[in-house]
């Protein structure tokens, strides 16, 4: 078993190969050589590690992810399996925690959903509506934005 | 022992000054990371939410694996190019050179790929074959990917798209190699040499310089002569082939540069039922002498050495000459220049894709009749390829429709041919007021107007003409076994095939080696030759095809390409191939 501190103290004790779907953490118990020591996750806070190690638990056997260099045969899917589908069902601040944890705590696969979703979250929405989507700041003047918009056009008409 | 992310404090508050931003907190790189999986018109859409996301979305590196899904446009030749190209925009920027602005690729690419394909999709028949293959290869090589990618699809819909695709795409190699060549021959050009050497690599898939008796034969005898020369260079090769060819009469020597239409002789080679130009004999030696060759056009090729690539010739049959690199520049340069200024794209355009239309038909119909004996050579001096060669000079240089014209049957035979390979279209370009306004821009309006009225009347006679001949065929149809679209097998290679047209004599009122013969059928085999063959060799293939079994039978890309020159697509339903309804 592993101790892992929250940002906010908390701490959650998981079986060793489930923490070690980050490699982050596999790299420090590599470099402690003792897994019993409390590891402390600075960046991340309770309830998202809660959620984090939720699906590393549900991800534990999954084969170990092929090299990341094979950058073309990137496929380009945004098929998500249906549990990950419903574990992402989650309010959007929490599902850019989820993103940003997986991105610090280094759990490709984790991240690779997280993205999937987002990317889900924009397909077929006009720039208002995804503006909206995220709460995003519309910061071009209307000249800028009818220059970009022109730009753009050549990806329209598909 | 250090763990990585140990200064948690600095994290935190960075953390809770984001929280309002949404989105916008995410890390760029994980930013990119999303971006990947979204289509592009999504990721056009996101760039126009907001500043920060305009910046990361026209990131070339956003755009650079998109670009990866085109085969050629990895090639290093084109990369450069590109760079070059870009080289220019931004002129002092260092980073421009090693990142080319993959975004604007990518919008070009999309652009030519999406403009090739609804050009394609506009082929109907003959009619329009000039202005659609015009229009895309003038795109460049930016066409050859979306080509590429037609002519993979292995199916029998869409013939035409396929035909027009195949001949556009070896202009475009062709094109390409010479605008190589040739910025590497001008003079004082920075061009590096390994961007030259890329380009015969186009053509090995084009290659049909093969398989002739004749070429092995003169292959020894210039290689024994080679033996004995203290310098065997591509240089010392190419002249050894010209003066063999001079031997054999296959080339002649003009002291003009005139361009003679002795110059132009074709050589038809009976064993292979192929057409050779003389560039074609020079480069099918050159090539069983290991040299690597370019045909470049018609009367032009480079040959160098395998072993030294930068050991290279330029030869046109033309001039009968070999030239060195540093030689031919302002030949080459000339030469184009002298093109460039013409008033007269249209009639070149209707030249050449007549001439490429003519000379296939011609090669085969009217050899294989008058030639069944078993030589394996013949040297073609019959009526058809002196109108041939005149052809070939038209298309190269339409001031001399003007200068033949001193022969008062020449316009009227070419305008014959041009109209029976099968260019209804195209001969109303030649009596267009278009046509006359621009030749009399360059000519003198008075000149212009006689050469107008004498076109149309020859035209109007060329209609006449061939009309009659249809009707002609059309009772020879009575009598011939077999109809267009038929499958029959033919029995001297025991291939399936199917019949594309009728075989009528080629020239019924020119000259006089017009002989009556059996009914002939050009056919087109599984294996994509096209034979011109007697019906007592050909015989009904057995009835019982199923559609898939046409499929595969046709599965070869020349087999359907060269179907689409005829039809439009294989019906599944009725087992036959559908011709383009006519316009």
């Amino acid at each position: 078993m592993v101790k892992l501190i929250s940002s906010d103290g908390e701490t959650f004790s998981v079986e060793k190969d489930v923490a070690e779907r980050s490699i982050l953490i596999k790299n420090m118990i590599e470099d402690v050589g003792d897994s019993s020591t409390e590891i402390p996750i600075p960046n991340v806070t309770a309830n998202v590690l809660k959620k984090v190690l939720e699906w590393c638990e549900h991800h534990k056997s999954d084969p170990a992810p092929v090299s990341e260099d094979d950058n073309d045969s990137r496929k380009k899917s945004t098929d998500i399996d249906e549990w990950d589908q419903k574990f992402m069902q989650v309010d959007q601040e929490m599902l850019f925690e989820i993103i940003l944890a997986a991105n610090y705590l280094d759990i490709k696969a984790l991240l690779e959903v997280g993205c999937k979703t987002v990317a889900n979250m924009i397909k077929g929405k006009s720039p208002e509506e995804i503006r909206r989507q995220f709460n995003i700041q519309m910061d071009f003047t209307p000249e800028e934005e009818a220059q970009i918009r022109r730009e753009n056009e050549w990806a329209e008409d598909r | 022992m250090t763990f990585r992310g140990h200064n948690k404090k600095v994290k935190v508050q960075q953390k809770a000054t984001d929280w309002h931003k949404g989105m916008l907190r995410l890390p760029a790189e994980v930013l990119a990371r999303i971006c990947e999986y979204l289509r592009d018109v999504d990721l056009v859409n996101l760039a126009q939410t907001n500043r920060q996301l305009l910046v990361l979305a026209r990131q070339p590196s956003c755009w650079r694996w998109r670009c990866e899904k085109w085969r050629h446009w990895q090639d290093p030749s084109l990369l450069r190019r590109s760079r070059g190209h870009f080289r220019d925009d931004k002129d002092d920027d260092e980073n421009s050179h090693s990142q080319p602005d993959w975004h604007q690729i990518y919008i070009r690419k999309t652009v030519v790929d999406r403009t090739v394909v609804s050009l394609l999709e506009q082929y109907s028949g003959y009619a329009s074959y000039s202005s659609i293959f015009y229009d895309i290869v003038s795109l460049g090589v930016d066409a050859l990917d979306v080509l590429d990618f037609v002519l993979s699809v292995s199916s029998l819909d869409n013939l035409g798209a396929k035909f027009i695709a195949n001949e556009a795409q070896g202009f475009i190699r062709r094109q390409h190699a010479v605008h190589l060549f040739l910025s590497s021959a001008a003079p004082g050009s920075t061009l590096d040499q390994e961007l030259v050497f890329a380009s015969p690599a186009y053509f090995h898939e084009s290659d049909h310089c093969e398989q002739v008796i004749f070429m092995d034969d003169a292959a020894e005898y210039v290689a024994s002569r080679l033996s004995r020369a203290s310098d065997p260079d591509s240089y010392t090769a190419a002249q050894l082939i010209i003066d063999l060819l001079l031997d054999k009469g296959l080339l002649a020597l003009s002291d003009t540069h005139d361009q003679d239409l002795v110059s132009a002789v074709f050589v038809f080679d009976n064993s292979t039922r192929h057409f050779w130009s003389p560039a074609g004999l020079i480069s099918g030696i050159a090539r069983r002498l290991s040299f690597s060759c370019t045909v470049i056009s018609l009367q032009s090729l480079m040959i160098c050495s395998s072993t030294n690539p930068k050991n290279m010739v330029f030869i046109s049959t033309i001039t009968k000459s070999v030239y060195r690199k540093n030689e031919l520049s302002p030949i080459a340069l000339a030469g184009l220049g002298a093109l460039e200024g013409m008033p007269h794209a249209e009639i070149l355009k209707a030249m050449s894709s007549a001439l490429s239309l003519h000379m296939q038909n011609s090669a085969l119909n009217r050899h294989t009749v008058y030639n069944p004996g078993p030589n394996t050579l013949t040297s073609a001096t019959s009526t058809p390829d002196i109108l041939l060669s005149h052809a070939l000079e038209a298309a190269m240089n339409p001031l001399c429709l003007l200068q033949i014209s001193a022969d008062s049957q020449w316009i009227l035979s070419f305008l014959l041919s041009v109209r029976r390979s099968g260019c209804r279209q195209e001969l109303e370009i030649f009596t267009s007021d278009k046509f006359r306004d621009a030749f009399g821009a360059a000519h003198g309006q008075d000149l212009a107007n006689r050469v107008i009225k004498r076109l149309r009347r020859e035209v109007d006679a060329v209609r006449r003409c061939v009309d009659r001949e249809q009707v002609g065929i059309n009772i020879e149809n009575g009598a011939g076994r077999f109809s267009i679209g038929d499958f029959v097998v033919y029995h001297r290679y025991s291939r399936t095939g199917v019949v594309v047209r009728h075989a009528p004599f080629q020239s019924p009122i020119i000259g006089t080696d017009n002989f009556r013969h059996d009914q002939y059928y050009v056919v087109i085999l599984s294996n994509g030759n096209r034979v011109c063959v007697s019906q007592h060799n050909l015989d009904l293939a057995p009835l019982n095809f199923q559609a898939s079994h046409v499929n595969s039978l046709f599965s070869s890309l020349t087999a359907q390409a060269e179907l689409g020159r005829y039809f439009d697509r294989f019906d599944e339903k009725h087992r036959e191939f559908v011709p383009y309804a006519l316009s």
